[in-house]
């Protein structure tokens, strides 16, 4: 279903978020080295761009002289709304678009977007002197720039990497001395994205580890250490 | 009510001046303890709170000032390139700071003077701030708002105003540990009082 917007800086695609990897799949699943992984996220973004048919959204009729249908392209479920203004300085003209999606039940509209700099969509939200009251600013996440995309993807994999590495703490986890709770606590910052927080706890549980001489391998040592390599490389 | 001249700071940005106090420009410990001591509240975005002190304050423009101008408390003297500030109390105007004019915007010079203010640029305004709430969280917590003790102390406290008791207490003996690892007495021992007031709690 193509229920998401992609713009980058004034075109516009249509797209399924699975295609473009903006939610946990498989495509995060291959351990990769730092490298690899850049290379990856460059060729895939460069097909996914191929791929994908772009509209020039500022090209497309705006007119307010022109009749309400005219300054609508339809593209499968999605309509594009286009509308120049007058700016209330009597000066210029303020180009919005407006993007509105129905599959026959549901009817959403995005919030307005204004040409900026370099043609990009600028999300008109309360307290800009072009909003209007009447209009929403709650997009609901239908609307991705482009060069946010390769920070999704890293993040997604960030996550997918460190829920490994705090995976080897599992069995520990499940023990019921000072270590286990520790363990689960790790566990539960990585769960709730608090990255830093856990490789702390991981740091300080391994100091304790040490300093009470402890004779099995130090186990969070080893989540320490990888955790920062993640943190800092994003490869494990 | 009357101010010491040392209470008193001189904002300027670009032609425009206005003259407040310390703790209106949040520039005392004390507000930023409130957010210090509750990361709950630590939501303060700095755009909204520049604009909420600009707002508040009475700004004049240097630029209209042809010898001499008084607004509120403050007189504000044209002298060859550079403005004079006095702050008037009793009907007694002290020199508190003076300004060159430069380019379109005033630019502090230092005076001489057992009565003078700081004098702060609007844009620097929040590094600042930024000292203020490290000196604030040092006079909380007795360390600086960096590094692996400061991140894990607002855990702890995270942890135990969540009502983790068991995580907060065992994470602060990992953190005693590696602080005695890391040979770091002084650390050893402010964890260690830290788990004593948490224990009392």
């Amino acid at each position: 279903m193509r229920d998401i917007i992609i713009c980058d800086k004034g075109k516009v695609t249509f797209a399924n978020p699975d295609v473009w990897h903006l939610q946990n799949d498989n495509w995060f699943s291959e351990p990769r080295s730092a490298a690899q992984w850049r290379e990856d996220c460059e060729n895939e973004l460069q097909r996914l761009c191929q791929s994908h048919y772009w509209i020039d959204v500022w090209s497309l009729p705006g007119d307010v002289s022109l009749p309400y249908d005219k300054r609508l392209t339809r593209v499968g479920q999605w309509c594009i709304s286009r509308i120049d203004e007058t700016c209330d300085d009597g000066r210029g003209v303020r180009q919005l678009v407006i993007f509105t999606y129905s599959d026959g039940r549901i009817i959403l509209e995005t919030p307005t977007y204004m040409r900026g700099e370099d043609d990009r969509l600028i999300k008109l939200v309360p307290g800009m002197k072009e909003y209007d009251d009447s209009w929403g600013f709650d997009d609901k996440g239908w609307l991705f720039h482009l060069e946010d995309v390769p920070r999704i993807w890293n993040d997604l994999y960030q996550r997918r990497l460190i829920n490994e590495v705090a995976s080897e703490l599992l069995s520990l986890s499940m023990t019921l001395n000072w270590q286990g709770g520790m363990a689960r606590l790790i566990i539960r910052l990585v769960n709730a994205g608090n990255y830093d927080d856990a490789m702390q706890v991981a740091a300080c549980a391994s100091a304790r580890f040490e300093h009470e001489e402890w004779p099995e391998d130090n186990l969070f040592a080893v989540v320490h250490r990888k955790m920062m390599k993640v943190l800092v490389t994003n490869e494990l | 009510m009357i101010q010491r001249a040392d209470d008193y700071v001189l904002l300027c940005d670009g032609p425009k001046v206005a003259l407040t106090t310390r703790s209106r420009a949040h520039l005392d410990d004390s507000f930023w303890q409130q957010f210090v001591r509750d990361r709950r509240l630590f939501l303060w975005d700095t755009d909204i709170m520049l604009n909420n002190l600009a707002s508040g304050l009475r700004w004049f423009d240097v630029t209209r000032v042809a010898t001499a101008h008084r607004h509120g408390d403050l007189l504000i003297r044209r002298e060859a390139g550079a403005f004079l500030f006095d702050v008037i109390q009793d009907e007694v105007a002290s020199t508190i700071a003076m300004c060159e004019w430069k380019d379109g915007r005033l630019c502090p010079v230092p005076i001489y003077s057992s009565l003078k203010c700081d004098v702060i640029l609007w844009e620097h305004l929040i590094d600042y701030w930024n000292d203020v709430y490290r000196q604030a969280v040092y006079d909380v917590y007795g360390l600086y708002a960096h590094g692996w003790a400061y991140h894990t102390l607002l855990l702890v406290y995270e942890l135990f105003d969540a009502g983790k008791y068991d995580y907060a207490r065992e994470t602060l003996k990992s953190a005693v540990a590696r602080a005695k690892m890391e040979g770091d007495d002084e650390l050893v021992a402010k964890f260690e009082n830290l788990e004593q007031q948490l224990l009392a709690r």
